[in-house]
């Protein structure tokens, strides 16, 4: 079984094309299950581009399916090797493009790094192209930080500059932004979780949303303040504001958060527990943290 | 069976299963595992759900251990179950065919 990750820079649709196409049409011609999760349009353009073959495609848009960074892992990338368990796939994953708000850039880059860790037990080959024309410097010195191999001028090298995926999560992991306007806050514990899933309801209920994000926010914070007591050793706080264009709630408890796997791997079905944040992944718009020996801060974002 | 204080979860004994009432969260796990340990393996398991203001993950995971230890061919059947319950068992499980849903 291998696992490889690698990075793509791109700098026009041709180039785009030229790598990202004979990696997907070697993996059919090898008969293996082939996922496509990249953002809208280039989607459809390899869609387009695939012909009769797209049929043999799973397709993806990575601007819904990706757009909270850490639902990709359990959601799409392991849903895929789980789907297919016993085969080698083949998967062209693109979670950064220009336009991805700043502040899901860091949530992005320690994906982009945790997949070496997360994905080390599966037989997948993973190809990240990266828009090298339209992407912030910042991001794109991570390309190469985050993948052991890169693709470059049709052939994987080996390159340099990977390093520890935990080294790289670390320096991501830096303290979020004061809330501009107003907050409702309310304290909670193991008996008062009903106060932090109140505070969430009215918060969404507010702010409009339908009735069914208004329950996935509910459970949401719910299972990031139980996750608080019950790792945490004691209760904590919920703050929830409205940022014009999403309702925020952020859940802040004791104890340090040091498995980075956690809400990224699906338990086995016996298991009864480690389903809190994977839920919280896969249901929120985007989940945020930050992790000091002294507290955890967690921030899940629902939008209109 | 069991009671807790106010916010707690209450669970009263039906015909072929159980009747919950109140929350079943972190708070009130204990309770919810006591009276699904004691159902008998040998026939369908009814659950009264009109009256469950919410239920956690944690204890949606108990309600399908319990189904996954009925004999085979028994069922959970769920009676007017919250919204989130089966949002949770949705994504998290697909709904197993142990499980039926009446709403």
């Amino acid at each position: 079984m291998t696992f490889a990750h690698h990075g793509f820079l791109y700098r026009d649709v041709g180039e785009y094309l030229a790598g990202t196409l004979p990696f997907l049409t070697a993996g059919l011609d090898l008969g293996r299950p082939v996922l496509v999760a990249v953002p809208q349009p280039r989607l459809d353009l390899l869609r387009d581009r695939l012909g009769a073959r797209a049929a043999r495609v799973r397709f993806l848009d990575m601007r819904e399916a990706g757009r909270n960074p850490h639902r990709i892992i359990p959601w799409v990338l392991r849903a895929f090797t789980e789907e297919h368990a016993g085969r080698p796939v083949r998967i062209v994953g693109e979670p950064i493009w220009p336009g991805r708000a700043p502040e899901e850039i860091p949530g992005c880059v320690q994906h982009e790094a945790l997949i070496n860790v997360a994905m080390a037990d599966t037989d997948a080959e993973v190809l990240c192209p990266y828009d090298a024309d339209g992407l912030h410097p910042g991001v794109l010195m991570y390309v190469r930080r985050t993948h052991p191999t890169m693709l470059e001028d049709g052939e994987v090298r080996t390159t340099g500059g990977y390093a520890d995926p935990l080294a790289t999560v670390a320096l991501l992991n830096q303290p979020l932004p004061e809330p501009a306007g107003p907050v409702d806050e309310v304290g909670f514990g193991v008996d008062t979780l009903g106060a932090a899933r109140a505070l969430a309801g009215a918060q969404a209920r507010a702010a409009g949303l339908a009735p069914e994000r208004v329950v996935d926010l509910q459970l949401s914070v719910n299972e990031i303040a139980t996750n608080t007591v019950e790792h945490g050793g004691a209760g904590g706080t919920v703050r929830a504001w409205w940022d014009g264009g999403r309702v925020i709630c952020e859940v802040r408890g004791p104890g340090e958060i040091t498995d980075w796997m956690a809400g990224r791997i699906r338990p086995p079905d016996s298991s009864p527990r480690g389903r809190g944040l994977l839920l919280a992944n896969r249901l929120c718009d985007l989940v945020q943290t930050y992790t000091s020996p002294s507290s955890t801060v967690t921030r899940l974002h629902i939008r209109a | 069976m069991a009671t807790t204080g106010s916010g707690g979860l209450r669970i009263e004994s039906i015909g072929g299963g159980l009747r919950l009432v109140g929350v079943a969260d972190l708070g009130t796990r204990a309770v919810l595992d006591r009276a699904l340990a004691g159902v008998p393996a040998t026939a369908d398991l009814h659950l009264e759900l009109a009256q469950l203001a919410f239920i956690d993950v944690g204890g949606v995971t108990a309600l399908v251990a319990a189904a996954g230890r009925l004999d085979a061919g028994r069922r959970l059947v769920l009676h007017d179950p919250p919204p989130e319950l089966l949002r949770i068992i949705d994504v998290m499980w697909g709904r197993p065919r142990t499980i039926e849903v009446h709403s």
